[in-house]
């Protein structure tokens, strides 16, 4: 009875794993061999990343990729801790409706948002219809929720009032002690929530594809238009995004962990 | 010697760029949404007929319906096997258990376009298992056929599966085991422990993972427009077209079916916050 | 004209509830004052207002002769210890010291050796280079005093410090705190919720109830002497009686007011009949008798009066329950209240 359920219990998890694995796998295969007409695949070679390597249309869009991905991140982490400073501070009874605002995006996700922004700057004079600048504003709503609870909880977890009032009885002024002793402290979380939102914009398509489209080329648009052209250089591609958005995210969980570990030590 | 009290408010100077982002990117395109919904095509006056179409254009019922059955489908799909995985999980050694939270961790991260191109290679026109069917005769292989709704219905399962695990888990490990030996001290076996005890003290976070995986997927585009670019009857791909592509746009219409989708967000918002709220409590 | 003064201090949340209510307070330069008093009493409020942490609606402060009402936190001259843990955890010890200074834009090397200074005097040699989180609450604590009196404040604020440390390094940092504010001459008011912490620490109490000071004393004065039955209570084990309760004890005798206080200890009790003039008797059952370490306190019923009375704990004067003792009491332990 207890053998059969462990191997029950086993045989889900491999099931699962494998069916999750398979796509991911095969997707690197295809983009090291040339040919794959049946079981197995024959001709293995580099040559597909060699290719988009030396493809400056692909580097820039990676560039492009990367440079949209952290405008946004950087801004939006600005004004929320510029906001988190207030609500600590100075009126903790605007939390509510900051909190309310922050939540919306979950309700706007994608698509809705970016034609609620086209529909309404499209056409427009001057910077308002820049589509860079639409863009760089749509991924600060999309990243809010996540900004702002991952610094509410990392702020949350310290003793900021009090540490502000020993700041100043000490002479130093609250927005001086906020920045030089609390934001600091919060450096790991900070530097986690940023590269988390890293990773969402880094990995999106509907937002580009509709407020910019051709016209800003991401690294997702570009491996999009190259699909319909060569299979392999776009498991090529699709290797080197997973592989960014890895490394990233690996690294988010390890500062993490480690911020989580140097807030329990400092409770203890 | 008299001083007045300071009492400027200079720190509000520090709420600007956080309600010039919210308002020009959040607030005002919300309210365009719903304002522009009502206007007819090319402006001007107030009108009924974007939703008139909306609910009376076979397309758009369809895309309504299908927008719901596959997040629906998706959702269960993603609970079911999550529920098998994360209960088996449980019960696995810890080395057996990282691993495999490992591999949730990774594929997670694939979704969107990249998603739909894995399974276009797997199980495309020329994929590689459509192949290893047509070559040795394995008939609902070479027959599967990706690009339809039920093709998408199976990439849409695919990214449910490590989000719903993740949010599995640790509803799992608030499983007490003193409840499972209660149920044996009483007389009870595990039909009793899993269907009596477990799943309903399970059920409010179940519930609340449902509607997580419902919006996520409402909302998902990447993957059914690198898949089946504007030919499939889906919610945000008939919102993208009308702002993008070689047909006529129609932005007033575009943000009317955006307003219908942004309906069905907030409703299953709502049912999370409620089934959250209750598993609170409980 | 003292060196510190409260005049009239007022203070409401929304105009309703009065956390001050309007408080006459003098503090000698030099002296350790102790605010005791439950919690909700207002003794932290009070003692923020003097940091300028708290607004306070209406009321004057003065410090030093200067009138620091309006002053901002930051130019008052105040040294300040919390009861949460405060130190800056990105800092070392040696940096926490120096923070103040630092930011009053001292010469380095007048930094450095205030800040050896500082370090010495509450033993933390050698810590210099830890994080907070490397250190015990005790450490840390007194990590805080020195950071507090490197800058030599007029006056050292300490907001219940010692709240969250555990029983015995307590003593241990009340002595050390002691020993410091003398060393230093250092006007300090310390703020408590704990009658033995003030009792040990004070050269005079203010005990404060709802808004206002009680009692003010040294501490033995308020120790015998408490004025009111809240004082009574809040201080001591004392016995709270009515006249009704005292005409039980000793039916000729005919008390006014409404409360009267008897300390535990100074009631005498005797197995023989008590013949000094100078005690009134009575007799009274012993109900039952606990043992706190050197002290035996027994839980005495006389008719419906249930007290308490404390005697050294001798072996040869115990009295089982249910046995009938002679009570002997002098008269001016009957301390009257005022309310």
């Amino acid at each position: 009875m207890k053998i059969k359920t462990h191997l029950w219990d086993g045989l889900i998890l491999f099931l699962v794993a494998a069916f999750l694995i398979l796509p991911l796998a095969l997707t690197f295969f295809y983009s090291v061999f040339t040919e794959w007409m049946d079981i197995l695949p024959t001709g293995f070679t580099l040559s597909f990343y060699a290719g988009i390597f030396s493809d400056g249309a692909f580097i820039n869009s990676l560039l492009r990729s990367i440079v949209i991905s952290i405008v946004p991140v950087v801004i939006c982490t600005i004004a929320i801790l510029l906001v988190l400073y207030v609500i600590t501070l100075y009126v903790p009874k605007l939390e509510k409706y900051i909190e309310i605002l922050c939540n919306i995006p979950y309700a706007i996700q994608g698509v809705i948002l970016a034609a609620g922004i086209i529909s309404l700057y499209s056409g427009k004079p001057g910077f308002l219809s820049n589509r860079i600048f639409l863009l760089v504003g749509a991924y600060c709503i999309i990243i809010l929720p996540y900004v702002f609870r991952g610094l509410k909880n990392m702020i949350g977890a310290l003793n900021v009032r009090c540490v502000i009032e020993a700041a100043q009885v000490l002479g130093c002024s609250k927005l001086h002690a906020f920045f030089t002793i609390v934001i600091p402290q919060m450096k790991r979380g900070i530097i986690s929530t940023m590269m988390l939102a890293f990773t969402m914009i880094f990995a999106d398509f509907v937002v580009v594809n509709m407020i910019a489209g051709s016209a800003f080329r991401t690294a997702g648009i570009y491996l999009y238009q190259t699909m319909s052209k060569s299979g392999q250089t776009s498991s090529a591609i699709i290797v080197i995004l997973f592989i960014t958005t890895l490394l990233i995210s690996t690294l988010t969980l390890m500062i993490q962990n480690k911020a989580i570990k140097s807030t329990k030590g400092r409770k203890a | 010697m008299t001083k007045t009290k300071k009492n400027s408010k200079v720190y509000l100077l520090a709420l600007v760029p956080f309600f010039v982002i919210t308002f020009l990117f959040e607030i005002l395109p919300l309210i365009n949404i719903v304002i522009k919904s009502f206007t007819p095509t090319g402006g001007g006056g107030f009108t009924l007929e974007h939703f008139v179409k909306i609910f009376s254009t076979r397309l758009y019922q369809q895309s309504i319906w299908n927008s719901i059955w596959i997040s629906v489908v998706s959702a269960l799909a993603g609970i079911v096997i999550a529920f098998l995985a994360a209960k088996a999980a449980n019960a696995a050694s810890p080395k057996v258990r990282n691993i495999f939270t490992s591999v949730l961790n990774i594929t997670s991260n694939f979704a969107g376009v990249p998603l739909a191109f894995a399974f276009m290679i797997l199980l495309g026109n020329v994929g590689i298992l459509t192949l290893i069917g047509k070559n040795y005769g394995i008939g609902f292989l070479a027959d599967f056929d990706l690009y339809t709704i039920n093709g998408l219905l199976l990439t849409y399962i695919y990214f449910q599966i490590p989000m719903a695990t993740l949010l599995m888990l640790p509803i799992f490990g608030g499983l007490k085991k003193e409840w499972r030996e209660a149920v044996g001290l009483l007389g009870g076996n595990s039909f009793h422990y899993w269907f009596k005890v477990a799943i309903p003290s399970l059920l409010p976070s179940i519930l609340g993972t449902f509607s997580v995986l419902f919006a996520n997927s409402l909302a998902a585009y990447g993957t059914a427009y690198a898949l089946l670019s504007n030919n499939i009857a889906l919610l945000p791909i008939r919102i993208s077209q009308q702002y993008v592509g070689e047909v006529v746009q129609n932005q007033e219409f575009g943000c009317a079916l955006a307003l219908v989708m942004m309906i069905l967000m907030v409703i299953s918002i709502l049912i999370t916050n409620k089934f959250q709220k209750r598993g609170a409590n409980a | 004209m003292a060196y510190i003064e409260f005049r009239g201090i007022c203070k409401s949340y929304d105009g309703v509830n009065q956390v001050l209510k309007s408080i006459d307070l003098d503090v000698e330069k030099g002296e350790l004052v102790t605010l005791l008093g439950p919690s909700g009493c207002g003794k932290s409020t009070l003692l923020r207002s003097l940091a300028g942490l708290e607004d306070i609606s209406s009321g004057q402060i003065i410090l030093d002769g200067e009138d620091i009402t309006n002053t901002p936190v930051q130019k008052r001259g105040i040294g300040m210890v919390f009861q949460q843990y405060s130190l800056f955890q990105n800092m070392n010890v040696e940096d926490n010291i120096a923070f103040g200074l630092k930011i009053a834009k001292m010469d380095k090397n007048e930094i450095d050796k205030k800040v050896k200074a500082a370090i010495e005097m509450v033993d933390l040699y050698g810590k210099e280079k830890s994080y907070p989180s490397q250190l015990s609450g005790g450490q840390q604590q007194r990590v805080a005093i020195a950071r507090a009196i490197v800058m030599e404040p007029k006056v050292l604020l300490l907001d219940e410090p010692l709240s969250a440390i555990d029983a015995k390094l307590r003593r241990e940092l009340q002595e050390k705190i002691k020993r410091v504010q003398k060393e230093l001459k250092i006007t300090t008011i310390f703020v408590t919720h704990d009658q033995d912490e003030a009792m040990i620490m004070s050269d005079k109490i203010h005990l404060m109830n709802q808004g206002v000071i009680e009692q003010s004393g040294k501490p033995v004065q308020l120790y015998t002497h408490p004025v009111s039955k809240f004082a009574a209570e809040f201080i001591g084990h004392y016995n709270i009686l009515t006249p009704v309760d005292l005409t039980a004890f000793f039916p000729e005798k005919r008390y006014p007011g409404n409360y009267y206080a008897i300390r535990p200890e100074t009631f005498m009790l005797s197995k023989e009949p008590i013949e000094d003039p100078a005690y009134l008797t009575f007799d009274a059952k012993v109900v039952d008798f606990i043992s706190r370490g050197n002290v035996l306190r027994y839980t005495l019923q006389c008719k419906d009066v249930v007290f308490t009375s404390e005697v050294l704990f001798r072996s040869f004067a115990l009295f089982e329950p249910g046995a009938t003792v002679h009570v002997g009491i002098e008269e001016h332990n009957l301390l009257r209240l005022n309310d």
